[in-house]
């Protein structure tokens, strides 16, 4: 990493601190706000060639679209009412009737809360592409790490091998649709070359692996996996127990020190000398402070008031100082990041005309 | 450094490798001969302890410095042996140059300190630094192959194995590769084992040839192994040709040799068309000069780039035109274009359709591209299979296609799966598939990659028949000498526009860096390859015009271009890579 390079687990924690403030609340400005710092951030900070932020951005519009489309549809109960469509009665559903308010920040709210969440995730695997934290894993699980890298970069690989094999049937003069297509013979002519290009692939990526030395170091106990799997599904339980008033309460604490016992026996097993890591990233006050930003905002969010933090019916509008605060808090990064490398341009501008020979004045005689 | 001793490799029921044995000293460069599919890359995966999965079985012995490894397999010793594959981007596992470098340090456990050392002091040998912070995907083919070098060489290997490495590249990209290997070679003093098929690339840096003939045998020695033999490269044909009593090992030694007793060779007669010479010459009953595809203001997109530019273009029938150009010149994007592939703009006019604007089988039958990528067009579980479903596709009588695969490369067993055929078969099924259309525009695009030369002359031998039949034929390479075999007319694009379009033998003379070997030897006569000169009056069999003795001088053994090449200083002689 370079000095002074934020680690990435830094964003990664600022982005789970965002989304953790657009769960606590239901205020449709503040959420529309913390969406649009995520946005900021992501035009300020985004790596070098990392591409795909679109793709969040697409399922973000699509679930709050879907979402708003599903109260306008669906006949919600509301007092405001703005437009007044029929209804229309299919057995025990009503479709459609007068379009309320009420309904329709519902389904703002609830849709640009996911929205906020699918954005963060894609900030920060944007600013800070996952697969580098996945060379932090314990050395048990190593291998796995490994082929979830490998299977992530390999997907471009792959889509590329479907279009070119659909081209490719053109060029064969066969066609998926139309004239000439003989259905399933057609499919297979698309899938067979496509999966055998994988193996291919595979099998080279696994070739260069081996050639230097991928698998001679790790010894891992048998086991990690299955083991891992069950501590996995117990801490999901011990929080659905935390969460769920149903459950008897000894239930979580039990439930989690089975977890974590279960962790630390899986984890535990590597034998002999592991892996090593290249430069591994450092921890600075710069990374600390922007995870301060993202878990202060929603430290902040938390505490507000509930009139600003769950508005109902009249006061939807609200927003008070606390608010604000939050959202300014989660855009200081972006902020200070700009900020940064705005000076820095006009610093090396400035180093560039300095240095730069000074074109002598016009003189009689012309002798430099 | 590197000794065979009884190494048998077979693969399934076929024996590639009988009883064989070999001899390496260290700081050696061995270039590994033979013609497609003999099992080139299965030795070299031998050697470097990468059998699994292949389905290949050796026995015997591989001594490396004295220890056999022939069962200790790649990955305990990666600090021993390097091997790079045919195609470096599918071995790659990181997404940086950086990280992928120190990929192989990190999976051997080396302290961090070490790691970091290593990796620089690779970059400044392969002369990559500037690209440390790259990401994979955005390198260039030339840069990408020195980064799989790199990656290899962090583990500080005695042995560097390399499986084609110059294949698909373009001459200067082909020129930094051969030069990093001469400085591996000679400054570092790493022991190189390098297969490759474009041989006359090498010849300049080889020390040692293994030369596989087919029958199971290895032979051993220097150059003039390869004499006499079907992938000689064009030097050593030109040496027998001559007469000259070693193989010289780059242009700059041909020349010497040549200028000493410059009558040994001349030109075969004067032609107008390069098509009098093929030995397929029907009576041209076609209208010789009728135009077969007709481009006027082509523009092609990708994206938001224009790759091709108004561009402007005639192929008559008869005529077989090679498309030259650097990588990223828009060669296969112009091809894809002509086959109605990728969407244009302009006119572009084939028997009065537009390829792009009709349906696939109408378009194939006007049009046929046989693509770089030939993998994708493959998806029957056998050759004969395959063979019949581009009868079926091309509506051919069946036959066709297995006919053309038995004049491209004969002898393919009907029952293997295409994946598993060498590069050179796969190709020559995917042709003869493309083929059997009988279309009158036959496109091909980079074709002669995983060729030797047998099957390239083949190649150029199907390509003239079907260009003497009446079809325009354009291949794009940047093989110069096949161009120089197979071309009547040479259009070269830049920045996807047409720099040059005139006939070959100017063209190819007429440019420094597009000139094949034996015509930068026998300056200034117009021959472009061996098959255009004849022995001269001063050239009979045995003759050996001395150099420094004067000529005449019958002296055996004097002649500069000697066969143990460790005799003769090696300078640091561009001229045998393609310039």
């Amino acid at each position: 990493m370079r000095p002074g390079a934020v680690h990435p687990a830094a964003w990664w924690l600022w982005a789970g601190g965002v989304a953790a403030a657009a769960t606590l609340t239901t205020n449709v400005l503040l959420l529309a706000l913390l969406g649009a710092v995520v946005l900021l951030t992501v035009t300020v900070h985004r790596s070098e060639g990392a591409r795909g932020f679109g793709v969040y951005a697409a399922v973000a519009g699509v679930i709050l679209a879907v979402r708003v489309l599903a109260h306008v549809l669906l006949a919600t109960p509301g007092t405001h009412v703005l437009l007044d469509l029929p209804a229309f009665d299919v057995g025990p559903l009503t479709f459609l009737g007068p379009v309320t308010r009420e309904s329709l920040l519902a389904g703002f709210s609830g849709g640009l809360q996911l929205a906020v969440l699918v954005l963060a995730v894609g900030a920060a695997h944007t600013i800070a592409d996952a697969g580098l934290l996945l060379r932090h894993v314990p050395a048990a699980l190593g291998p796995l790490a490994t082929a979830a890298v490998i299977a992530v970069s390999a997907f471009p690989a792959l889509v590329r091998s479907v279009l070119e094999t659909r081209e490719a049937l053109r060029l064969r003069g066969a066609t998926l649709t139309g004239r000439g297509a003989r259905d399933r013979r057609t499919l297979e002519r698309v899938v067979v070359p496509v999966l055998e290009g994988a193996l291919e692939r595979a099998f080279a990526t696994a070739t260069g692996m081996e050639a230097r030395g991928f698998g001679s170091q790790a010894q891992v106990r048998r086991g990690t996996v299955p083991l891992m799997l069950v501590s996995l599904t117990a801490t999901g339980l011990a929080m659905l127990a935390l969460l769920d008033d149903g459950w008897p309460s000894w239930a979580a604490p039990v439930l989690a020190l089975g977890a974590a016992l279960l962790t630390w026996l899986a984890l535990g097993g590597a034998h002999g000398r592991r892996t090593t890591l290249y430069r591994p990233p450092r921890w600075t006050w710069v990374g600390a402070g922007v995870v301060a930003c993202g878990v202060g905002a929603a430290v902040i969010v938390g505490v507000l008031s509930a009139a600003v933090r769950v508005p109902s019916g009249e006061s939807w509008l609200a927003l008070s100082g606390g608010a604000l605060g939050a959202v300014v808090l989660a855009a200081l990064p972006a902020v200070v990041g700009a900020v940064v490398a705005e000076v820095r341009e006009t610093r090396r501008a400035a180093t560039a005309t300095m240095t730069s020979e000074p074109v002598p004045a016009p003189q009689a005689g012309g002798a430099r | 450094m590197i000794r065979l001793d009884g190494l048998t490799v077979t693969v399934g029921a076929r024996t590639l490798l009988h009883d064989g044995s070999a001899d390496v000293a260290e700081g050696d460069v061995v270039l590994l001969a033979g013609p497609t599919g003999v099992g080139k890359t299965t030795l070299l995966r031998t050697l470097a302890g990468l059998l699994d999965g292949t389905g290949g079985r050796a026995s015997g012995r591989v001594l490396l410095d004295g220890t056999d490894l022939l069962g200790v397999p790649a990955r305990d010793r990666a600090h021993l042996t390097g091997y790079v594959g045919q195609d470096p981007t599918r071995g790659f596992v990181t997404a940086h140059v950086e990280t992928e470098l120190a990929f192989g340090l990190e999976q051997q456990g080396v302290a961090p300190a070490a790691m970091r050392r290593r990796v620089e002091d690779t970059l400044d040998l392969l002369g990559i630094d500037d690209l440390r912070d790259r990401r994979l995907d955005t390198l260039s083919l030339g840069q990408a192959q020195r980064v799989a070098l790199g990656a290899v060489l962090v583990s500080e290997p005695s042995v560097l194995l390399l499986d084609e490495p110059t294949s698909a590249l373009d001459p200067v990209a082909a020129d930094d590769v051969v030069g990093a290997l001469r400085r591996l070679a000679h400054d570092v003093g790493l022991t190189v084992v390098v297969a490759e098929h474009r041989l006359e690339r090498l010849t300049g840096v080889v020390d040692r040839v293994w030369h596989l003939p087919g029958d199971g045998t290895l032979h051993d020695g220097g150059l003039d192994v390869l004499r006499g033999t079907p992938q000689a490269p064009p030097l050593a044909r030109l040496a027998d040709l001559a007469g000259w009593q070693g193989v010289p090992r780059d242009v700059r030694e041909a020349r010497r040799t040549y200028v000493a007793a410059p009558d040994v060779v001349a030109v075969r007669g004067v032609h107008t068309s390069r098509a009098d010479t093929s030995p397929v010459s029907t009576p041209a009953n076609h209208a010789r000069d009728e135009v077969r595809l007709r481009a006027r203001g082509l523009e092609v997109r990708r994206g938001t780039r224009t790759v091709v530019h108004r561009l402007n273009l005639e192929l008559r029938a008869g005529e077989v035109t090679v498309l030259m150009g650097r990588n990223g010149a828009g060669k296969s994007s112009l091809l894809r274009a002509l086959a109605g592939a990728l969407p244009h703009r302009g006119r572009l006019d084939v028997g009065g359709v537009d390829p792009a604007r009709i349906a696939a089988p109408d378009a194939r039958r006007a049009v046929a591209l046989v693509p770089q990528e030939v993998g994708a067009l493959l998806f029957a579980t056998t050759v004969d299979e395959e063979c019949a479903g581009g009868d079926t596709d091309a509506g051919a009588a069946p036959g066709t296609t297995r006919s053309l695969l038995d004049m491209l490369v004969p002898g393919v067993d009907g029952g293997a799966h295409p994946r598993d055929l060498s590069e050179g078969e796969r190709l020559a099924l995917v042709l003869a598939i493309q083929l059997a259309a009988g279309a009158d525009v036959v496109l091909l695009d980079e074709p002669t990659r995983g060729l030797d030369a047998p099957a390239r002359r083949a190649l150029v031998a199907a390509l003239r028949e079907r260009a003497a039949a009446g079809a325009a034929v354009v291949v794009a390479t940047h093989d110069v000498e096949t161009a120089a075999e197979a071309a009547d007319r040479v259009v070269v694009l830049a920045e996807g526009e047409v720099v040059t379009d005139g006939p070959a033998r100017s063209v190819l003379t007429g440019s420094v860096g597009a000139a094949p070997q034996v015509a930068r030897v026998v300056r200034p006569l117009a021959a472009l390859t061996v098959d255009d000169l004849v022995r001269g009056p001063a050239g009979t069999p045995g003759s050996v015009p001395g150099w420094p003795g004067g000529p005449g001088a019958d002296a055996p053994g004097a002649g500069p271009a000697d066969a143990t090449p460790r005799a003769h200083p090696s300078q640091d002689a561009h001229d045998g890579a393609q310039r």
